[in-house]
Order: C-alpha cells, then sequence, then structure tokens
C-alpha cells in the first residue's frame, strides 16, 4: 500500500506551514499582490491607450472603409480621382451591413489670412450625407456646422496660427484639375477643438460641392468612405465593394494605417512577454524564501520521509505551499488592480502631456480597459511560473535522505 | 548453511557502516549479525555510541550500510528503490525517535492521525482509533494541542501512540521511556508488552533503562558497533 496524501491535507498542511513564519509569508504574498496588481493595471493601460489610438485613428481617417483611386494613396495628386456613379457600387454602398457612406475630395493647399499663410488639407465632404457624428474628434466651439456651399471650418489652433477669427475670410490655393493654379476667399464660418492639436493645425473642412466646383472636378471625387455596422463583416463588406469596382482601391482601415494594426495585433504578445518578465524576476526571490523555509524544515521533511511519505509526496507538498502563497497574492491583487481600474473608469486626465500624447496619436484623456481575459492570461502565467519555480525546492525536499535530514542540526 | 529469510521479521548478515569524521573512521556497525523473529521485545542495549541507533536506523531501512544484507519481512532492503522503502516503512514499521519528532503544525491528535490517513483510513475511523490510542497513552483532553504546547514527556507518548496505532508488525524505539515519569513509563511499557502479547508485534527497544530490560525477552548489548551479548533475558 502507497502512502495516501490528499489535496485537502496537503493544502491545509501548505497553510499551516505559511503562517508558521507569517513575516515571511506576508512579504511574500505582498511582493506577489503588488506584482500582480502592478501588472493588470499596466496591461489596462496599454489596453486602453492602444484603443485610443485606434478609435483616434479610425476618427482621423475618418471610415471603417475608404475607395480611392489606385494611385491616390501613394500619390494624392488631385487628378487620381474617380466617378463613384456606377449602380452596382451604389447598390452595396446601400446595402444594411453598411451604417453610413459618404463622398469626399481631399487635396493639400495654402491657407492664408491677412498676417500668416500655413500648408493645410482640405478635406471636402457632402454635410447633407455626412453628418457631425463621422467626424466625431472635433469639437465645433465657436460658429456653425457645414452647410452646402457654406464657408469653412478650421481648427482653433490654425485660427491662431493665422492670427485671424471666426467669420473673416481666409484665402485658399491649390492646383486646379486643369492643372493652374486655382485660389478662392471664403469666410471661416465655424471653429472646431480636436483631440488631436495636429488635426486641429492642419485640417480643413469645406462643403463638397463647393470645393468641386471651385476645382473643375464636376462629380468626381477622391475617395468614399464608409461606416459599417459590424467590424466583423469589415472583410466581407471590403471584398463585396471590391467586386463592385475592381478598378478602385478597397481598403479596410487595418490596411489604410498597417502600423497600428500590427501594433494591435502584436499587443497580446507584448502583454505576455511583459507579464512573464516582470515574475521570472519576482520568482528568483520567492524561489529563494521557499529554499530557506524549506532548509529550516529539514528535520520535519525527514521525519514525513521516515514515516512513509514519498519522495513525489514531498514535491507535492512544498509546490502546494507556492500554490497558496500564489493564490493569495493573486486574489488581493486582483482584488486591488480591479478597485483601482473601478475608480478611473471614466478616464485619467493627462492633459498635461497632450502634446506628447498627440504624438502618438492618444488623446489627452486615458481610459483603461479592463478585460477578464487579461486577468485570466496574467494569473495563468503567474501560477505556471511559480509552480515551476517552486520545482528547484520541491525537488531538493523530495531528494533528502530521511536519515541525514532526521539528525541535521 | 543460510537461513531462509523470510521466517524472519528482521535478519541482518554481516551489517557494516562507518562514518568519516575528518581523517578518522568510526565504525558505527562492525559486522553485525542479527536474526529476530516475529514477536520478539528485543532491549538494545550499551553505552552512548555503541551503535544503537544506527542499528534501529538500518533496521527502519532509513539508513544504507557500507556492506552486509538486511531484509525486513523476507524482503532484502538492498533492491528496494526510495519509493519502496517509503512503502515498507509505511505499512510494516512503526518509530519513536530519540528526540520527539512531531510534526510542528498538528496538534497530537493529528498527529497520530497522520499515519492512519497515509494508510488510507477513512476519516472518522482514524479519528476513533488516534482517540483510543491517546487515551491509551493518557493524554485524553490534550488531543488538540500541537507539540509547542505539550511537555517533553506529553510529546514522548505522542510520539509512541503514532508509532502503534496502525498495528505495524515492527516497532523500532529508540529511548521511548527517556523523558518519562516511572509510572507513566511502566504504563507504556505495559502497552507495548500487551500489543506483544496480543497481536504479535515485534518490538525492538533502544534503551539504558533496566525496566525495559525487565519487559524485555532478549537482550542485545553493544559495543562499538559490535554485538558483544545476544541472550534471552531472564
Amino acid at each position: 500500500m502507497s502512502a495516501k496524501l490528499p489535496m485537502r491535507t496537503m493544502l491545509s498542511l501548505a497553510s499551516r506551514n505559511l503562517l508558521r513564519n507569517k513575516e515571511r509569508s506576508a512579504i511574500m504574498a505582498g511582493s506577489l499582490t503588488i506584482a500582480v496588481a502592478a501588472m493588470i493595471f499596466l496591461i489596462a493601460m496599454m489596453r486602453g491607450m492602444m484603443g485610443d489610438m485606434q478609435t483616434q485613428t479610425i476618427k482621423g481617417l475618418p471610415g471603417d472603409i475608404q475607395i480611392h483611386h489606385p494611385t491616390y494613396r501613394n500619390d494624392p495628386d488631385i487628378e487620381y480621382h474617380f466617378s463613384p456613379t456606377n449602380e452596382h457600387l451604389r447598390s452595396v454602398l446601400n446595402s444594411p451591413l453598411i451604417r453610413a457612406w459618404s463622398e469626399r475630395i481631399k487635396v493639400n493647399a495654402m491657407i492664408s489670412s491677412e498676417r500668416a499663410n500655413r500648408g493645410v488639407e482640405i478635406i471636402a465632404f457632402n454635410p447633407a450625407q455626412e453628418g457631425r457624428d463621422a467626424y466625431g474628434n472635433i469639437n465645433l466651439i465657436d460658429g456653425q456646422w457645414l452647410e452646402q456651399g457654406s464657408g469653412i471650418i478650421v481648427g482653433k489652433a490654425l485660427l491662431e496660427k493665422l492670427e485671424t477669427d471666426l467669420g473673416k475670410r481666409v484665402v485658399l490655393m491649390t492646383r486646379a484639375l486643369d492643372g493652374n493654379t486655382a485660389e478662392i476667399g471664403l469666410p471661416i464660418i465655424g471653429v472646431y477643438r480636436a483631440e488631436m492639436r495636429a488635426s486641429e493645425e492642419s485640417q480643413i473642412y469645406i462643403a463638397l460641392d463647393k470645393a468641386q466646383h471651385w476645382l473643375g472636378l464636376d462629380s468626381y471625387i477622391h475617395e468614399i468612405a464608409i461606416y459599417v455596422n459590424d467590424q466583423q463583416q469589415l472583410s466581407t463588406i471590403q471584398s463585396q465593394l471590391q467586386q463592385a469596382r475592381p478598378d478602385l482601391e478597397v481598403m479596410r482601415w487595418d490596411e489604410l494605417i498597417p502600423y497600428l494594426s500590427t501594433m494591435l495585433k502584436t499587443s497580446d504578445a507584448m502583454i505576455t512577454v511583459l507579464i512573464v518578465i516582470v515574475f521570472v524576476t519576482l520568482s528568483f526571490g520567492l524561489v529563494n524564501t521557499l529554499v530557506m523555509a524549506i532548509f529550516e524544515r529539514t528535520k520535519e521533511i525527514g521525519l514525513m520521509l521516515a514515516l512513509g511519505l514519498k519522495p513525489l509526496q514531498i514535491s507535492l507538498l512544498i509546490m502546494s505551499e507556492m500554490l497558496v502563497l500564489l493564490l493569495c497574492g493573486l486574489f488581493l491583487g486582483d482584488i486591488i488592480a480591479s478597485s483601482i481600474l473601478y475608480l478611473l473608469r471614466d478616464g485619467i486626465d493627462l492633459s498635461q502631456f497632450a502634446d506628447g500624447l498627440a504624438m502618438m496619436g492618444v488623446s489627452a484623456s486615458l481610459t483603461p480597459i479592463f478585460k477578464l481575459d487579461d486577468i485570466i492570461l496574467c494569473n495563468s502565467i503567474v501560477i505556471l511560473l511559480g509552480l515551476a519555480s517552486s520545482l528547484i525546492p520541491a525537488w531538493k525536499a523530495s531528494h533528502l535522505k530521511p536519515i541525514e535530514a532526521l539528525y541535521r542540526d | 548453511m543460510t537461513k531462509d529469510s523470510s521466517l524472519y521479521a528482521v535478519q541482518c548478515r554481516n551489517l557494516c557502516r562507518h562514518y568519516q569524521q575528518g581523517e578518522q573512521t568510526i565504525m558505527g556497525l562492525d559486522n553485525v549479525n542479527i536474526d529476530i523473529q516475529d514477536g520478539e521485545f528485543i532491549c538494545l542495549t550499551g553505552p552512548s555510541g555503541s551503535g544503537k541507533t544506527t542499528l534501529l536506523n538500518h533496521l527502519g531501512g532509513l539508513d544504507t550500510p557500507n556492506s552486509g544484507e538486511l531484509s525486513i519481512a523476507g524482503q532484502s532492503l538492498s533492491n528496494l528503490t526510495p519509493s519502496e522503502l517509503s512503502d515498507l516503512r509505511l505499512n510494516n514499521i512503526g518509530f519513536v525517535f530519540q528526540s520527539y519528532n512531531l510534526i510542528p503544525v498538528l496538534s497530537a491528535i493529528e498527529n497520530i492521525e497522520f499515519i492512519l490517513m497515509m494508510q488510507g483510513v477513512g476519516k472518522q475511523r482514524r479519528g476513533q482509533q488516534a482517540l483510543a490510542m491517546l487515551n491509551e497513552v493518557g493524554l485524553q483532553g490534550l488531543e488538540h494541542r500541537r507539540p509547542a504546547e505539550l511537555s517533553g514527556g506529553q510529546q514522548q507518548r505522542v510520539a509512541v501512540a503514532r508509532a502503534i496505532v496502525s498495528q505495524p508488525a515492527l516497532v523500532l524505539a529508540d529511548e521511548p521511556t527517556a523523558n518519562l515519569d516511572s509510572v507513566t513509563a511502566e504504563q507504556l511499557l505495559a502497552l507495548f508488552q500487551n500489543l506483544n502479547k496480543k497481536l504479535n508485534t515485534t518490538f525492538v527497544i533502544a534503551s539504558h533503562d533496566p525496566r525495559v530490560q525487565n519487559y524485555a525477552t532478549r537482550l542485545i548489548r553493544m559495543q562499538d558497533g559490535k554485538i558483544i551479548e545476544d541472550s534471552a533475558s531472564e
């Protein structure tokens, strides 16, 4: 008959052994708690930052899918336009999978006031087709929203750079479709604030009909932006649109901004690597403390071996001590991290660092994203690494010779 | 002609164990030969350092000889793996160590139950058996005390209770009466004798205590790792 050591007894023994030196166990559990809480908090912040980058980028495009002339993205010249009048394309655009769509002209131009001039990007769209919702990242703070044939909307930062004001006229200058210089004087009818200062300084908005007439584009456009109801359907919609207009380039947002999609795709791997690095470092401390604890109990381990406990059961007993410690640390760490993240659910105001964050494509308010998957991942890695690190002391303990252990001073 | 080892509870042949202490070689056991039959009550005596504890450790499969053969219940120990040795100890041998050697995080009753639990005895039954054994050694009412809350004598009695609770075929005890008052020592030895008679349990007790010699049916005297006298006690 082989010795039996039920799991319940093993965990009970492990808990009692940990309580023998309360101070040491508290320090070990405390370091685990802090590491786990910090890790979960950091992951939530990273997720929040990446989610924000994604949101801001899509808002800045804006659109989940965009259609362009095949050359336009490499060379955004006015001549790379296309005609949207195609029955097949329109039937796909008006399908229930698509929430909204809009035609746009985008050209680079020079804007001049009485005192200064700047290079800007003109975004022309049909206000009836594309409401303010599409431009969720801009906040009209003065004046009025675009209407057919009205003036322009500029960012507050650009307004300051041009040293002009709402209601005043500015001159826009660019190359028209015929190759000649095109100039137009338009009143500033609205001023907006954007979450990204760079957008606020460089993007101006104008009605589509006005721009088409001014640039000699007739009904031609540079871009169709599409908003879908379900992000999971992006690829399906993309292929339907591509079939409708094989002569055009149809791209999803993640193809339009590949660096961001790569970052998002690799974020899980980055998070896993981060957790592993932190806990491998921590596990050195845990192993050392556990080895010390076993060294102090050598005689007792010898006794258990002498009474008939098998070396493997001694190993399991030592590992169960680590398991109890890990579970305590994880439980407390999870609770602390969840509480902090709950308190920060409305976001952290980082407006003091707005300029720096804007360069990274992140807004000035950062809301951590709390995902159950991340907690499960973090906890699983900690348990696996913790148990793996306890293998060394467990192996040492199980290889003690009963006689030597029993009579060790 | 070699006697059949299965006839004996314990059989030692030319057992040698030496230890190196610096340049000096100390003989723990020097060519020891013993045959112990089932149901013997043996007192192992001799001065300190004579090899009593070393012999007990070998008989319990805790130590490995440098040379010689040892078999317990017909099983040669030299062929057994550490895991098989554990099984042998658990199922056949009860130990009372010189220093009480209780598990400090377990209470008195839990220390006794520990053996039964390892043997797979059900919770209720092992609780009853452990409590009965605790009463037998006169520790009723102290079942929930941890070793640190018990006196040396009380700890010794818990260790004795643990050694005999599972009714092993062989009990190896190292100075079991050392910390006991004379009345308790007598009670304990009477308990050993009772088990020996009732269940044919073999006892090998290392002791200087003349009371143990009175109870023993065989006396083995050791000196410098050798058996110098092996006789039936009067």
